[in-house]
């Protein structure tokens, strides 16, 4: 009994911080928003250069509980960008995101992996007619929201 | 005035007395509790930081020798120590943690001859310099694994502990001694996360200041009688 009550207190002390996210602790995805003006199309096929599969065409599960989007997308770490393809009925699109990354050092976590804006160059190519990219940290904790890469596609 | 004739007695006392090698010893028990419990996440870890992790690969050893005075229950401690240990966070974070370091104890004997079995209790002084270094490594579904080296650290740590413990005879001169320990120490190391401070155990927190402790075994080579 008293070796159970020592096991609950452990976890509980352990506890006091679960719900903080260490940076990137997966193959990262960035989340793909579609607003209000242009609702999410249905796509037939979504490859990423470089990728060793096709992505689902609904996209995958978000790395980080904190991100928001329409659908997630898988990030190449290897390289500083990504490339999408989207095939939807009559139409091809292509999306490059644009990214760098950093190892932080945070009390919680130890040293993590969190993916940050290119120090220089653009951001975001697109064939899409206007489309707006967000770096959110992917630690999720003190001082930081979390949430990830967003990139919200404002007009088809 | 009768202080300072007392000190003094003290003092000259001590000066007929010589400290005399008293025994020697080994400790390699540390290793097995990590080997044991290698597979193992561990709640301990996730004490430490937000996430679980596990020690490996583990490669402690501990030498010691005892000086003592004639005719007396008290005996210095000093101990030099070397410890290698791998630990995986999170399946992210890959860290080896290795450094070497100086234990300075006394020790208050419950017996001055060589008892079948006697008990003791000490305080001890454990400097150590550790360093830390590691990859994070990502397994990639989609895209290739990826792999980038965490940056590396070294620094200093020292702790204090209080000690008890029992000590059997087994063969003529040699003796095994269980010992249990609970520890204060300070880590001035440039990341405070990792989770086992060289010389002194687990961590139960990452704060400057943390608690510790943890029992061990060890097999010690009686030298001369006190």
């Amino acid at each position: 009994m008293k070796i159970q009550l020592f096991i609950t207190f452990l976890v509980a002390v352990g506890c006091w911080s679960c719900t903080e996210e260490c940076g990137v602790t997966s193959e990262p995805t960035l989340s793909l928003q579609f607003t209000w003006l242009t609702s999410k199309p249905v796509f037939t096929k979504i490859r990423a250069i470089g990728s060793s599969k096709d992505i689902p065409s609904v996209g995958v599960k978000s790395s980080s509980k904190m991100s928001y989007g329409d659908m997630y997308l898988p990030l190449n770490l290897n390289e500083s960008h990504t490339t999408y393809i989207f095939e939807q009925q009559g139409r091809i699109d292509t999306l490059t995101v644009f990214y760098s990354t950093t190892v932080r050092n945070v009390r919680r976590c130890g040293h993590l992996l969190d993916i940050v804006r290119p120090t220089s160059g653009r951001t975001i190519s697109t064939t899409f007619k206007r489309v707006e990219v967000q770096y959110g940290s992917y630690y999720y904790g003190n001082k930081s929201s979390g949430g990830g890469l967003n990139v919200q596609i404002v007009e088809l | 005035m009768v202080f300072w004739l007392g000190v003094v007695s003290l003092f000259v006392k001590a000066q007929n007395q010589p400290l005399r090698l008293y025994a020697i010893g080994v400790d390699g028990f540390k290793n097995l509790p990590f080997m044991a419990f290698s597979q193992s996440e561990t709640v301990i870890s996730g004490l430490v930081t937000n996430e679980k992790g596990r020690l490996y690969n583990p490669r402690i050893g501990e030498v010691y020798v005892q000086l003592g005075r004639a005719n007396t229950s008290k005996l210095i401690t000093l101990g030099l120590g070397y410890a290698s240990l791998e630990h995986l966070q999170a399946q992210r974070l890959q860290q080896r943690i290795t450094g070497i370091y100086l234990k300075l104890g006394r020790e208050h004997h419950s017996a001055t001859r060589h008892g079948a079995v006697s008990f003791f209790w000490g305080y001890y002084l454990t400097l150590s310099r550790t360093k830390a270094e590691g990859n994070i490594v990502l397994d990639g579904e989609y895209f290739p694994s990826y792999t980038t080296a965490a940056p590396s650290k070294a620094g200093g740590e020292a702790g204090v502990d209080f000690t008890l413990g029992a000590q059997f005879l087994l063969f003529k001169r040699l003796q095994t001694r269980l010992l249990a320990r609970n520890a204060m120490a300070i880590s001035a190391f440039g990341n405070r996360n990792y989770p086992y401070l060289l010389g002194q155990g687990l961590r139960l927190s990452n704060g400057l200041v943390t608690g510790t402790g943890g029992a061990t075994v060890q097999l010690f080579y009686l030298l001369g009688s006190r």
